[in-house]
């Protein structure tokens, strides 16, 4: 086993969203108030009277016990890619001047070759933390109280072999160990300072005098003993709801929160294997219903980018109409990533991609009616012989045009849909351009050769039964009808 | 030196000069008698061509009709931007458009349509077809670096009194109907400067005395 663990010294700061330096999280007990994080020039630990007696423009906040665990948890999440089992864990020891400890661990012997080694996984970890702005202190060790210890001491060199493990613990203070104030100041009285002096001691005798479970939790830490653990593993579902410091109007202010969430979506999903079809934002209001939209992407893909593209697309177009309190992002629909999205050399791919991207974010801004896909009905009326497909991936891919099909939102009817018309077909006879409704013409023109007549429809209310010529008109080209029933004359297409 | 002889020579595309600039990318547009008197014997890729036409039904799909059939069997994406009136799907067909390639945009607000346009364009779009009433030389520039980023086509139909304006696009045809039969009128085409109107898919009609295009 090799673990590495990440201490979170900032966890209980960065669960409240704060971010200001002068901003210090108060832990209490009784009357006894104390910081657990560390504002600049303090120390963690300090009673907060002496804190503020040293810095009066501090600003204390209480604790939230439940936010830090589940900052934790979605962080447990996130580094659930780099390997498995995760377990994590907030040491809290619930005395006066002692910080909880906020520890998560991944398993890493059985993933590092799939990095590229411990240096390239340590990397890559380090530059995902940049991303998420997560503050941490990292260590890998053979066993998790090892990792856990060599993580809040600042010992980042990685620890592999059990035999140099012993050589590092050995130089390590005593009142580091998580254990009870009153126990270190017993081993500091009988004259230990370093772990190593401790591990010295005769094993009977320490039982007897500190606890057996003293001795069994320095026997896991050596890998003497083994480490019981109860792993965490990814939601079925994601579901992230974050709450604003305060009431937000502008979109600027939600951009911070939207890109986390991205990120975290992003993490989600790599950890589950699994791409992002539909996902849906609450953004939640203070005495007003909530208001709920959809984002639907072209193909499954699991790109915090793009997710984040899409959502400020979507915010900028519509904008919300009260201030803000806490959005809520959830997951509608999941499949899996088409093969190709990873491809070294798929310029064509990389095209493709690129492609349904754009029309992501055309269709975000624009909305679902403003872009179309033209698709043929069979049927001879001019103005139902047309359809409207939404933009589909496959409408840049290669083929799929079966596909397409099962898939329409907006027809104007149930007629049965062509999309490769045999050529010749009646379309050619037929301008380009169509007007979106008929248009009286004022008098009857002269027209020439032969109409084209049709006469349909007479089984679903919308009866047609005119006769379509082609004329010059006004220097250009227009269609025109003659309606049989009133013997009026309608303008209806131009031959573009 | 006799000027009136030089000038028809420098006006040929095939004639190459040192100052010149470089060599002429282009699509042909299927029509021949175009072809022939345009560099490159084409629509300019990677670039912006302006088509002016004084309204729907003078011809003017006719003409980027051949370049879009080839685009679309190419399995290249094309995009019609805010087109004044709604094509109609089975004469497209029929005129050899793959469908499945074709996008049609309509925006609700007006300045959205150029936003969709240059997206459009950088993402690799084959042509994108835009009709816009007026618009400014900062949004003509922003598309003609579109094109030129995506390696596509920006067709943009503009009203005949767009004519006076300054442009940067690298091409700009001016089409109207004369005596029923559509007719082109190349104002301006990087490379060269070839006059006369040409009827689609018929030789040149008639020839501007040399010069009237170079004062105007």
């Amino acid at each position: 086993m090799l673990w590495l663990c990440l201490h979170l010294p900032h966890l209980p700061a960065e669960a409240r969203g704060l971010r200001d330096p002068l901003d210090g999280v108060v832990d209490s007990r009784g009357a006894q108030r104390w910081l657990i994080t560390a504002p600049p020039g303090l120390a963690p630990g300090m009673p907060l009277a002496d804190a503020l007696a040293r810095n009066p423009a501090l600003r204390a906040h209480a604790r939230k016990p439940a936010a830090e665990r589940a900052a934790l948890k979605t962080l447990a999440h996130w580094i659930y890619r780099y390997g498995s089992p995760v377990t994590a864990e907030i040491q809290d020891l619930q005395e006066p001047g002692r910080v909880p400890r906020a520890l998560l661990w991944v398993e890493i012997g059985a993933s590092r070759r799939l990095f590229g080694g411990l240096d390239a996984l340590r990397a890559q970890l380090c530059a995902d933390l940049v991303e998420l702005q997560q503050s941490a202190q990292l260590a890998i060790a053979p066993t998790r109280a090892a990792a856990a210890l060599l993580a809040c001491a600042g010992h980042g060199d990685p620890v592999p072999e059990p035999a140099a493990l012993e050589r590092v613990l050995a130089r390590l203070p005593v009142n580091l160990l998580p254990w009870p104030q009153a126990v270190l100041e017993a081993l500091q009285g009988i004259g230990l300072r370093r772990l190593g002096e401790l591990l010295r001691l005769p094993r009977a005798g320490f039982a007897r005098r500190f606890g057996a479970e003293r001795l069994l939790a320095l026997d896991r830490m050596r890998g003497l003993a083994p480490e019981p653990l109860r792993a965490i593993t990814p939601p079925p579902v994601f579901r992230r709801r974050f709450e604003l410091p305060g009431e937000v109007e502008t979109l600027e202010s939600l951009l911070f929160p939207l890109r986390r969430m991205s990120v975290e979506l992003q993490h989600w999903l790599r950890a589950r294997d699994i791409g992002l079809r539909s996902l849906r934002l609450r953004c939640e209001h203070a005495g007003r219903p909530h208001t709920t939209f959809g984002l639907r992407f072209l193909s499954a893909h699991r790109d915090a980018a793009r997710i984040f593209d899409a959502l400020r697309e979507r915010l900028n177009r519509a904008p919300l109409d009260a201030p803000v309190r806490a959005l809520h992002l959830s997951v509608d629909d999941l499949g899996a990533v088409a093969g190709g999205q990873m491809d070294l050399f798929g310029s064509a791919a990389d095209t493709q991609l690129r492609w349904n991207e754009t029309l992501e974010r055309l269709l975000a801004r624009l909305g679902e009616q403003a872009l179309w896909t033209p698709a043929i009905v069979e049927d001879h009326r001019p103005e139902r012989a047309g359809a409207r497909l939404p933009p589909s991936p496959s409408g840049s891919g290669d083929g799929g045009e079966g596909a397409r099909l099962d898939q329409g939102a907006h027809f104007h009817n149930e007629a049965p849909l062509s999309p490769d018309p045999s050529p010749g077909g009646r379309g050619e006879k037929r301008p380009l351009w169509l007007l979106p409704a008929p248009v009286p013409l004022p008098a009857a023109p002269t027209v020439t050769g032969e109409p084209e007549r049709v006469e349909s429809g007479w089984w679903d209310g919308a009866d047609a039964a005119r006769d379509y010529h082609t004329i010059d008109w006004q220097q250009a080209r227009a269609w025109v009808f003659r309606e049989h029933a009133s013997g009026r004359w309608f303008l209806h297409g131009w031959w573009g | 030196m006799n000027r009136a002889g030089l000038q028809p020579l420098l006006r040929d595309p095939r004639l190459w000069r040192g100052a010149g600039a470089a060599e002429i990318k282009a699509a042909p547009t299927g029509h021949a008698a175009l072809d022939a008197v345009l560099p490159g014997g084409g629509w300019p890729r990677g670039a912006l061509s302006e088509i002016l036409h004084p309204f729907p039904g003078v011809g003017e799909l006719t003409l980027a009709l051949p370049l879009l059939v080839r685009l679309t069997q190419q399995l290249r994406s094309i995009a019609l931007l805010a087109p004044p009136q709604l094509p109609a799907a089975p004469a497209w067909a029929a005129a050899g458009v793959a469908l499945a390639r074709m996008l049609v945009v309509q925006p609700q607000a007006e300045a959205d349509a150029l936003w969709a346009a240059e997206q459009l364009l950088h993402a690799g779009a084959g042509a994108v077809l835009l009709w816009r009433e007026r618009i400014d030389p900062t949004a003509l520039r922003r598309l003609q670096l579109a094109a030129a980023a995506g390696d596509g086509m920006g067709l943009l139909y503009r009203p005949l009194a767009a004519e006076r304006e300054a442009s940067v696009a690298a091409l700009r045809l001016r089409i109207e109907r004369r005596h029923g039969e559509p007719q082109i009128e190349v104002l301006k085409c990087r490379g060269a400067r070839p006059t006369g109107r040409y009827a689609l898919g018929g030789p040149a009609v008639s020839t501007h005395p040399p010069g009237r295009r170079l004062s105007a």
